[in-house]
């Protein structure tokens, strides 16, 4: 062995050239790894930061300004001041109190600020209205415009009296005498004055206000929509009626003998069908007797659409005297609906006259203005039920203010936007956006998994095959807002249109029927060049299976075809939601059906190629048993191959539901809407209304940061709002990633 | 025998739902290709009626003789009616549904001979010149009442028997007395319309002057009219008529001043055929119908000048017709071979005097022409022959909409409707033909979609996009810039991701420890999933007004991230071959993140000064990189030598590699590690000097000849620009190409790898000469991939630019994509119309795009897994 060795090895190794390692190369690429890695982290932290920042309680400082003015305000980021030639900073910062005449936010040189302190006080007051209001709760009352009578007992100035907020001192305000010898008076009953005393009595009183006006918003917003609801259906169905009374009859169908003859003539075929098709043997030389069988079926077929659709009694109209005595039953019952629409809404105005009594004073510090009840009213103290939340920043410890801000997460994912989306919650939102991807999984899931076991399972790898992986990496590769101009030009106008009112210009009958005909024959065609298609057992194919063969696919195709345009120009359809056009489409416009429609087309391919993927993991030899074992083919499918392709599956459906979550661009032209008080899914029989616009997570970001009007108010919420949405997206995406995982694990390598 | 005996048959059910299942999957299978199919036909078919004619009833609807044959027909904004106005004054409204004339009133005052007649197409006033050298203003205005009867009224006698349906749905009767009254049924009654002359007070040009031959009318302001007219004897005269409001809302006084036009008459020269008022200064334009054309301006107080005179026809050509266009900035002439030509006014460029100039040429045919009607809404004209055809044609995309051949009797007046669903021709004989037609598309043509079309306004034949403004405007629906946005964001945005997903991906696949690569890719493939609203959103709230606010820290760190990292490579050689392998990826990782932050932080604190150095304040304006962008104002050098330095340093780059770089390896493998690091950072030294001293050079020689990059890449700063929409897209786009590239890189088989290093290559040999060629196409269609994901992105382009359609290289100026168009355009667009079938023709644009990147990216990886699979 040693002699092997040539005694020159050592000289001929040769130490790697420095340049081989190709050093600064090596290192651009690393920078090019690390600035992408920076892009993304950067990315993800900006969002969990500005996003996760919004509701965090900020100290509420009160600056007072060399001249004298003073105001509160939540202190945000500085910069360098730009009309200070000394070089100072300036600070912005967050003043509320939009309705006496400020704006959102305000920024300060630090030049001109006295002192600036942090009283423990001072409030942060989160309204329905006219967003926050800085100051400090300085008196709780009841405000109530009393009548009284000449002999009715009045209550004095300064009397102490109990109220069902507890006891109260009375002050009043204003008497005037009625002639009866009566008077009228405003008289407010002071529950609580003055600091400490004002706070307690409004952290007691609030909570309860809170309750009733949840009570009231309950009736506000479930039972008169849907009292709206029916008596606008009602609406709906006496237009219908009225139009079926007015149209006149589409014309004769055919006469009563015709009709007769051609259900005695369908009754034989269908016998004589049923009887060849027993009689024949399967297999063997008599195709044409087979044929003979199926041709008397098609005949059948065609029959019974005839005696079902020209049958003689047919005709959309009604006598007048049921359309009368249909609308009299109507109109009762829409009369019973609106009265009792009135009484619902009578009460909830008497409640909320009788909630709003309760007032609360919170006083700005410059000039002691408070917070009005409402623009047009300065002078009144505003509502307690108007008062969201209470925050006294600068008192609050850690805990206290992590509750705050727990608290106001919790708002924000289970209320309703308030002012424009600037304020309050995103539920209906996150309800809208949950819908849709529901809604498009479900139609997804099927048609991905029936595609994908087509290409993998059944179909010959071949040109069929090699056509359809094209399509699916081109329906990849379109751009979404492609998919949104199909989905409103073909879905919302086409289909919906047809939908609403039937087909555009429906065929004239003769013709459809002779179309009918004509789709007869190559069904027919189909049939019989299938039975010759079908080569001899233990035979090789003829020229005449193959020929056969090809023209059973032509004759198919062409039959579908024949079919959909037999069914989208129907005479005899007039659609099902006429009666609310033109003004009020029903499917015919956007909706979230068509939308998630939109979105399943878009996202099959992921579907598709997840579920291949799979599918093709199942070992062959699982389904080689299978079928060894006397299983069919259907029955390997689903107990073996779709079992163990689950994982696959449901990976697939994952990332489909993260795609269509995050989808905008398709669905500004589908239906997504800024706002929609009714909700796609409701307590309303259907439940699921899928013709109804709907709200979504990625489209409000848009909305409200670019179509607001005060976009710098909406700007933190918009934050949240993304962090929100890519939480979700990402959460499904780091699921469908870990699912993968498990699958790559039990299967190896194979995927 | 046993054997066959012993088998159990398969159940029917199951047999049954085998085949059942067979043909539900191959039907679902086939509809995955069928949706695709119907996504492309359903474009096709949305697009495609836009390059299809008119469908024009060869017959005409309506035949209707009258006595006094009119000279100008003019619709009313519904297009319901048709006004037929004689040379007599006598104005007849023509139904056009039912072809029933109603009545005549007289536009002129009893006593009063009218010369000439004239109808504006706008707005249906009437200008008639009398014989008496004065002029009067005229128009006819309807007005109804309800009348509470559920029947016709008696009065109104039904017309003939087999139309009295119409009576149901909506259509109008004569009455027997022949006024100019309509019926209409309405809600609770019939609403009877009745339509009446409004006259104003004729008003002299001077004392004892002849018949005004040609006259022409415009209202400049809302309280003032301008009248031309040229009297028999060639004497022409200007004057303005302000109408005098009174206070106590009594009809208002109107105030006539006439000012002569310096007009010369001789007794050889006929008389002007035609006077208009043209452009926005309401010049006077006469044509003289053998062919000349004079135009008068109004100089400094109240005088008017000879502006120019040339010939509108070539010499020996007649002009037989001529009308003012819709808008007044362009006259319509047509001549006795059978064109018609537009002019309209254009603005000299450079402050020299705005001319008159022929912008296109309508239509050839060899009978003369004798009239030409102009549309109300859109720029369809009709035009009339002396041989009695009649063609419709769109002025804009120059589309002939329709044509009718004639009986020989000349056209005296040819109208068409606003929605030009019909058109109106009076023969000589006094015939009245109304043809009902399908216009189909009229401004949808080839070239009016992608080409440059000469729009009014515009100095030369341009491509715009401008689909929706002022009723009365002209569409502008040119493609063109749309595509040029949409290449403009792909390109910059590829420019950014391509080199840095690939060579991240390079390094991932390569160089980075296994373990690593388990995080670092699916971290970067989340990425991907990020919603591009979110992207829009930070591109527009966050990156914009940062780069805005860093502009030269931005573009200079783009410069010297890449040096910092080379030096840090260059001081990482430095070290000893035994220090280097003992240091573990995570630390080297470190050292590469503090050079980029080394090369950012260098970047942002020298940026405003070489900002300050090289585009220093001029003339106390806006000072530094953007006032230099905006004012336009200062030396072009600093712009070209910040643009010249990419070139510069690619061709300093490639000079040394074919040049000296092997030598040059050869040179560093004699050097100790500490040698070659300072080589090669003296090279880089050497490198940078010459790139920079390379891009001055340029820059100087560009500026030199005169160019400016401020007219082509540069321009403007516009805080949501291409180079935002650039980075935010890159970011984008990064997961998808860097995902792909990664798998091709990782595809190639180990083998090769071992084969490579087996053969004592290192594992950069072994990277850039055995894997990267293998995956080369996998890479390729990586990038391609990336490409279509980019030319289709929404809302970041939505989101991040201003989406102002203009046609610029500038990189700090805005765009608009196709997709982008969509989003905003097409929730407004009613459906069905021309705007509507033009977006889905982008929608069709950007399909196609797409469709060939894909398949381009398709066929290169199918190509590159042959291979591999050979390997």
């Amino acid at each position: 062995m040693r002699e092997t060795v040539p005694p020159t090895h050592e000289r001929h190794k040769r130490r790697t050239p420095i340049s081989a390692h190709g050093e600064p190369a090596v290192w651009v690429t690393a920078g090019a790894l690390v600035l992408c890695l920076a892009l993304i982290l950067g990315l993800l932290v900006v969002i969990v930061w500005r996003g996760g920042s919004t509701f965090v309680v900020r100290p509420i400082q009160e600056v007072t300004l060399d001249d004298g003015t003073v105001f509160l305000g939540l202190p945000l980021e500085s910069e360098d001041a730009r009309d200070d030639a000394d070089g100072g900073e300036r600070r912005r910062y967050r003043v509320g109190n939009r309705d006496l005449g400020q704006n959102s936010f305000r920024w300060v040189n630090d030049a001109d600020v006295a002192s600036v302190e942090a009283p423990e006080d001072a409030a942060m007051v989160e309204r329905r209205e006219w967003g926050v209001f800085l100051g400090r709760i300085e008196r709780v009352l009841i405000v109530r415009n009393m009548r009284y009578g000449p002999d009715d007992r009045r209550v004095a100035d300064g009397e102490r009296v109990t109220t069902d907020f507890g006891p109260a001192t009375v002050v009043e305000v204003e008497a005037e005498g009625l002639e009866d010898g009566g008077a009228r008076v405003r008289e407010q009953l002071v529950l609580g004055a003055g600091q400490p005393d004002a706070r307690e009595v409004f952290e007691r009183v609030h909570p309860i206000v809170l309750e009733r006006r949840a009570a009231i918003e309950r009736l506000n917003s479930h039972r008169v929509p849907m009292l709206q609801e029916r008596l606008a259906r009602l609406e709906w169905k006496r237009r219908g009626i009225e139009r079926r009374v007015t149209t006149e009859d589409d014309g004769p169908a055919l006469p009563a003998w015709a009709w007769t003859v051609t259900l005695l003539a369908t009754a034989v075929t269908g016998v004589g069908a049923l009887r060849i098709w027993r009689m024949v043997p399967r297999g063997g030389a008599a195709r044409g007797l087979r044929a003979l069988g199926a041709a008397a079926g098609v005949a059948f077929a065609v029959g019974l659409l005839g005696v079902v659709t020209e049958h003689p009694w047919s005709g959309d109209s009604i006598s007048p005297d049921r359309a009368a005595a249909l609308i009299a039953d109507i109109d009762e019952r829409s009369a019973e609906l609106s009265s009792e629409l009135g009484r619902v809404l009578d009460e909830i105005n008497t409640r909320r006259d009788r909630l709003e009594r309760v007032r609360v004073e919170i006083v700005e510090p410059t000039g002691g203005r408070f917070s009005p009840l409402s623009v047009s009213e300065p002078d009144a103290p505003m509502a307690v039920a108007g008062v969201v939340r209470v925050v006294h920043a600068n008192e609050l410890g850690v805990l206290g203010k992590l509750r705050v801000y727990l608290a106001r997460w919790w708002e924000f994912l289970s209320e309703r936007p308030r002012a424009n989306g600037a304020e309050g919650g995103v539920l209906p939102v996150i309800m809208g956006t949950v819908t849709l991807t529901l809604l498009l999984t479900i139609a997804v899931v099927p048609l991905g998994v029936v595609s994908a076991l087509y290409l993998r399972e059944y179909a010959r790898q071949g040109l069929v095959t090699s056509l359809i992986r094209i399509a699916i990496n081109n329906l990849a590769g379109v751009p979404s807002i492609v998919y949104g101009m199909f989905g409103l030009g073909f879905f919302c106008y086409g289909l919906g249109g047809w939908v609403d009112a039937g087909p555009v210009d429906a065929s004239p009958r003769g013709f459809w029927w002779g179309m009918i005909g004509l789709t007869a024959v190559i069904v027919l065609g189909g049939v019989v060049s299938v039975m010759f298609a079908a080569r001899r057992p233990g035979r090789r194919a003829t020229v005449v299976n193959r020929v056969a063969g090809a023209a059973a696919w032509v004759f198919w195709l062409s039959a579908a075809g024949l079919a959909v345009f037999l069914i989208a120009n129907t005479p005899y359809f007039d659609g099902w939601f006429t009666e609310k056009l033109p003004e009020r489409p029903t499917f015919g416009g956007r909706g979230i059906l068509w939308a998630s429609l939109t979105l399943a087309l878009l996202t099959l391919p992921v579907v598709i190629v997840a579920t291949e993927e799979a599918i093709s993991a199942v070992p062959n030899s699982i389904r080689e048993g299978s079928i060894a074992s006397g299983a069919s083919r259907w029955q390997t499918i689903r107990r073996v191959v779709l079992p163990g392709a689950l994982p696959g599956i449901m990976t697939g459906a994952i990332l489909a539901m993260a795609r269509g979550a995050g989808e905008v661009a398709p669905l500004m032209l589908v239906g997504a809407v800024n706002f929609t008080q009714a909700s796609p899914v409701s307590l309303d029989a259907p439940f699921l209304h899928g013709d109804r616009t709907f709200m979504h997570l990625g489209f409000h970001i848009y909305n409200l940061g670019f179509q607001s009007p005060d976009s710098q108010a909406t700007e933190p919420l918009v934050w949240t709002t993304t962090l929100l949405l890519v939480a979700i997206v990402v959460s499904l995406n780091l699921a469908a990633v870990s699912i993968r995982a498990k699958l790559r694990g039990k299967h190896g390598a194979a995927i | 025998m046993t054997h066959a005996s012993g088998r159990r048959r398969t159940g029917r059910l199951v047999r049954v739902g085998d085949r059942a299942a067979g043909v539900v999957i191959t039907l679902g299978g086939l509809a995955v290709l069928g949706s695709m199919l119907a996504i492309c036909v359903f474009l096709f078919s949305s697009a495609a009626p836009l390059f299809q004619g008119g469908d024009a009833e060869p017959e005409p609807a309506v035949v209707t003789q009258v006595d006094r044959t009119p000279t100008s027909v003019v619709f009313d904004p519904t297009g319901a009616q048709a006004m037929l106005v004689a040379p007599s004054g006598h104005a007849r409204v023509l139904d056009i549904d039912s072809g029933l004339m109603w009545g005549a009133v007289s536009l002129i005052a009893e006593n009063a001979s009218p010369r000439t007649v004239v109808v504006s197409p706008d707005t249906g006033d009437v200008s008639v010149g009398l014989e008496d050298g004065a002029f009067q203003a005229a128009g006819v205005r309807s007005s109804y009442a309800l009348v509470a009867d559920g029947d016709p009224p008696s009065a109104f006698a039904s017309v003939e028997g087999d139309r009295a349906d119409r009576f149901v749905r909506g259509a109008r009767f004569a009455d027997a007395a022949e006024r100019a009254v309509a019926v209409e049924p309405a809600e609770g009654g019939v609403r009877v319309w009745e339509f009446a002359a409004e006259r104003r007070e004729p008003a002299s040009l001077g004392e004892g002057l002849s018949g005004v031959a040609a006259i022409a009318s415009r209202a400049v302001s809302s309280r003032e009219r301008v009248t031309a007219a040229v009297l028999e004897d060639g004497r022409a005269f200007v004057a303005s008529t302000r109408s005098v409001r009174r206070l106590d809302g009594r009809p208002g006084r109107e105030r006539v001043s006439v000012t002569p036009l310096p007009i010369e008459v001789t007794p050889d020269r006929t008389t002007p055929g035609w006077v208009f008022l043209v452009g926005t200064s309401a010049d006077v334009l006469m044509l003289w119908p053998d062919g000349w054309y004079e135009r008068y301006a109004e100089t400094e107080g109240d005088a008017w000048a000879l502006a120019e005179r040339d010939r509108a026809v070539e010499p020996g050509s007649w002009i037989t017709a001529a009308a003012p266009a819709l808008g007044g900035n362009a006259v319509l002439i047509g001549d006795d071979t059978g064109r018609v030509t537009s002019w309209r006014m254009t603005d000299g460029e450079d402050g020299a005097a705005s001319r008159l100039t022929r912008s296109i040429s309508v239509r050839e045919g060899d009978s003369p022409v004798r009239s030409i009607g102009v549309g109300r809404r859109d720029r369809t004209v009709a035009v009339g022959f002396e041989d009695g055809s009649l063609v419709l044609e769109n002025l804009t995309s120059g589309k002939r909409i329709a044509g009718w051949e004639g009986d020989g009797s000349a056209i005296v007046a040819a109208g068409v409707a606003p929605a030009v669903d019909a058109a109106v021709a009076v023969s000589e004989n006094g015939m009245v033909r109304v043809w009902r037609l399908e216009p189909g598309h009229p401004e949808a043509t080839w070239r009016s979609l992608f080409g440059r079309i000469p729009y009014e306004g515009y100095d030369e034949p341009t491509f715009v996009y401008q689909s929706t403004g002022s009723p009365g405007s002209e569409p502008k629906l040119s493609l063109t810039p749309l595509i040029w946005g949409t290449m403009k964001a792909t390109i910059v945005a590829m420019l950014f991701a391509v080199p840095l997903a690939v060579l991240a991906a390079i390094y991932t696949s390569e160089f980075l420890h296994p373990s690593w690569r388990k995080t670092v890719k699916p971290t970067i493939e989340l990425m991907a999933s990020l919603p591009s609203v979110v992207l829009g959103f930070i591109a527009a709230i966050l990156v914009a007004p940062y780069i805005a606010a860093w502009l030269p820290g931005v573009i200079m760190s783009m410069g010297v991230v890449p040096v910092a990292v080379l030096v840090g490579a260059g001081l990482w050689r430095m070290t000893p071959r035994g220090f280097r392998r003992r240091v573990p990826t995570a630390v080297l990782t470190a050292l590469v993140i503090l050079t980029i932050l080394i090369g950012v932080g260098i970047s942002s604190a020298v940026g405003g000064r070489v900002e300050a150095l090289l585009f220093a304040a001029d003339d106390g304006g806006a000072s530094g990189l953007r006032g230099w962008l905006d004012s336009g104002a200062g030396s072009a050098w600093p712009g070209w030598f910040m643009a010249m330095i990419p070139p510069a340093a690619a061709v300093v780059l490639a000079a040394w590699w074919w040049l000296a770089v092997s030598k040059w390896n050869a040179f560093c493998d004699g050097l100790t590690p500490f040698g070659a690091g300072i080589a090669q950072l003296v090279l880089l030294a050497a490198q940078v000097i010459a790139a920079l001293t390379l891009a001055a050079g340029a820059a100087g020689a560009l500026t030199a000849i005169g160019l400016d990059p401020r007219d082509s890449i540069f321009g403007p700063f516009s805080q949501r620009n291409t180079l935002v929409v650039g980075v935010v897209m890159g970011v984008a786009v990064i997961p998808i190409i860097f995902t792909i590239a990664d798998d091709a890189l990782v595809a190639v088989p180990k083998s090769l790898r071992f084969a490579s290093t087996g053969c004592g290559a290192t594992a950069w040999q072994t990277a850039t000469r055995v894997v990267l060629p293998v995956a080369g196409s996998g890479i390729f269609s990586a990038c391609m991939i990336g490409l279509g994901r980019a030319v289709g992105e929404t809302m970041i382009v939505l989101m991040a630019t201003g989406n102002t359609p203009e046609m610029s290289l500038n990189i700090f100026g805005g765009f608009r994509t196709l997709a982008a168009n969509i989003a905003v355009e097409l929730p407004e667009a009613p459906r069905g119309g021309t705007h509507y079938r033009v977006l889905f023709l982008c929608g069709l644009v950007l399909f196609l795009m797409t469709l060939v990147i894909n398949t381009t990216a398709e066929l290169v990886r199918q190509r590159f897994r042959k291979r591999n699979a050979a390997l």
